[in-house]
């Protein structure tokens, strides 16, 4: 054992029943013990001890904890020996393996050439896990080397940002949207989008979406959508803006059973300026109202 | 050793492997551990007053492991409020026969102890160190017997040194560890590993318990 004295501590507490040394793990200290003859370990795997002429030497085997007796003409003095563990030592040139959460982080970029049409295709991704946390990343986006006529050279296909945990979404930019098929079904639409437990709202632009209750296809419009879940009461109010044009569609459900559901529907148009005509949605025919 | 309150539930998985070549029943079965006159005494549920084993729940309470199987058993135990008990044994009682070649037929029980500590009432009262004498076939012994006098079960183990007439260490031996319960009495025992030379020496026996400390010491002469 080196004599040398490289760590020592000595703790004193009120609250405890014996005094506490620490020791460095592999490294030797000198307790003045005046008077002792003899001293021993109760756990020779951790500490090890002697005493000679008054002084105990304690060294640190291996980390852990021990109890160490001294002995002396006096009597006997109890010692609790805590061995701190090293830091990890590396050979030269050690490089670290990934750590699990850099094992989470996931990259990607991706680089595209067609040549019918001249087109050069970008494409990153990129996403990381912090523990429920994610964050996602993703851009694609097109250059075309000859131009088309009423085509714009660059394009954006998809892009966006997301942070998702399993209570709460964020995202903004791209994101498919599948509310319900009276409303937005299974677009992308770009813009804003947030997801609190069963309640989320969505802002955005669709280039085309489908809605069942009207004949065709709709194309473009700027649709904010919310939705809120009661226990009985089930409630999808729609809002959206369409060129010039105000629509406010709302249906309902009484009961949590699509089945069972008792369902109305009204559309209402604004007509330049402040006059709403309601519209039957089966080709009933509906008398002309005046609006405020 | 489960630190709990009394009164309160505390639950626990037992898995029982079968690693023989035939289908083993059990049924499942709590006794009490209750210490008389310093020693364990193992009482059938419900006999005792104020027993932790009439509170056992098994679930299932019967099972079958069939060879090269597991079967796991959910045990729960409430320990009274008023109860000085703090031991108990949950066993899996095998009801079915092993085969053997000849006419002895017998059935193999497995079972393991619990105990629980509700206090930090730990207390240990030794008797004086007995040394056995060395001789040309065996070294020195060292006996201790040591008593649980407080209210709470305990690990207890030790250490014997011995010193010489100058007190300097010339030898150390460990007891073996044991378990005790309130109430119970136990020898330890250490064998010293080496011959001593003639001479008068001093053993110091040490235990430590729950962050605990006592020790004892006796001299003695090497003819």
């Amino acid at each position: 054992m080196s004599g040398r004295i490289i760590f020592f501590l000595l703790l004193c507490s009120l609250n405890l029943s014996a005094e506490q040394l620490a020791v460095a793990y592999g490294q030797t200290i000198r307790v003045a013990a005046p008077g002792a003859t003899a001293a021993f370990s109760f756990n020779d795997l951790y500490v090890e001890v002697r005493a000679e002429a008054g002084i105990v030497t304690v060294f640190g085997k291996n980390a852990g904890s021990a109890t160490i007796v001294i002995v002396s003409d006096l009597g006997t003095r109890t010692l609790e020996v805590h061995v701190i563990a090293p830091d990890p030592s590396y050979p030269p040139g050690f490089v670290s393996p990934a750590s699990a959460e850099a094992g989470q982080e996931n990259d990607s970029y991706e680089l595209r050439f067609t040549s019918n049409p001249s087109q050069l295709q970008n494409i990153a991704d990129f996403q990381r896990a912090e523990g429920n946390r994610w964050v996602r990343f993703h851009v694609a986006g097109s250059f075309e080397f000859s131009d088309f006529s009423n085509r714009s050279i660059f394009a954006l296909g998809s892009a966006f940002y997301q942070v998702s945990t399993p209570a709460r979404d964020v995202t903004l930019l791209d994101q498919l949207v599948g509310n319900s098929p009276l409303t937005v079904d299974r677009s992308i639409v770009r813009g804003f989008h947030y997801r609190q437990g069963t309640f989320f709202f969505h802002a955005g632009y669709t280039s085309s979406t489908t809605f069942a209750f009207a004949k065709g296809r709709r194309r473009g419009g700027w649709i904010p959508v919310f939705r809120g879940t009661a226990c009985l009461l089930h409630a999808e109010p729609l809002l959206f803006f369409r060129k010039k044009r105000v629509r406010y569609f709302c249906h309902q459900r009484l009961g949590g059973f699509p089945g069972l559901c008792l369902r109305t529907f009204k559309e209402y148009r604004l007509i330049a300026g402040n006059r709403i005509q309601p519209r039957a949605r089966r080709g009933g025919r509906v008398p002309r109202v005046q609006g405020t | 050793m489960v630190k709990c309150k009394l009164g309160q539930s505390y639950t626990q998985l037992l898995t029982v492997t079968n690693h023989t070549l035939q289908e083993l029943a059990f049924e499942m079965v709590a006794q009490d551990v209750v210490v008389r006159d310093g020693s364990r005494v193992f009482v059938r549920a419900g006999d005792q007053t104020q027993g932790i084993a009439a509170t056992a729940v098994f679930l299932p309470k019967d099972v079958t492991v069939l060879p090269e199987q597991s079967v796991v058993v959910s045990v729960t135990f409430t320990p009274p409020a008023e109860t000085t008990l703090r031991a108990v044994v949950a066993m899996f009682r095998g009801s079915s026969k092993l085969s053997t070649k000849g006419a002895v037929q017998m059935t193999a029980s497995l079972g393991t102890l619990f105990t629980f500590t509700t206090s930090p009432d730990f207390k240990v009262q030794t008797a004086p160190i007995t040394v056995s004498a060395q001789s040309a076939t065996s070294n020195i012994g060292v006996f201790q017997i040591l008593t649980n006098t407080g209210t709470e079960p305990l690990v207890a183990d030790g250490i014997v040194a011995v010193l010489d007439q100058s007190g300097v260490m010339v030898g150390k031996a460990p007891f073996e560890s044991h378990r005790l319960l309130p109430g119970e009495r136990m020898p330890f025992q250490a064998d010293y590993p080496s011959e001593l030379k003639p001479g008068r020496y001093r053993v110091l026996a040490s235990f430590q318990f729950e962050k605990q400390v006592i020790s004892d010491s006796k001299e003695f002469t090497v003819p």
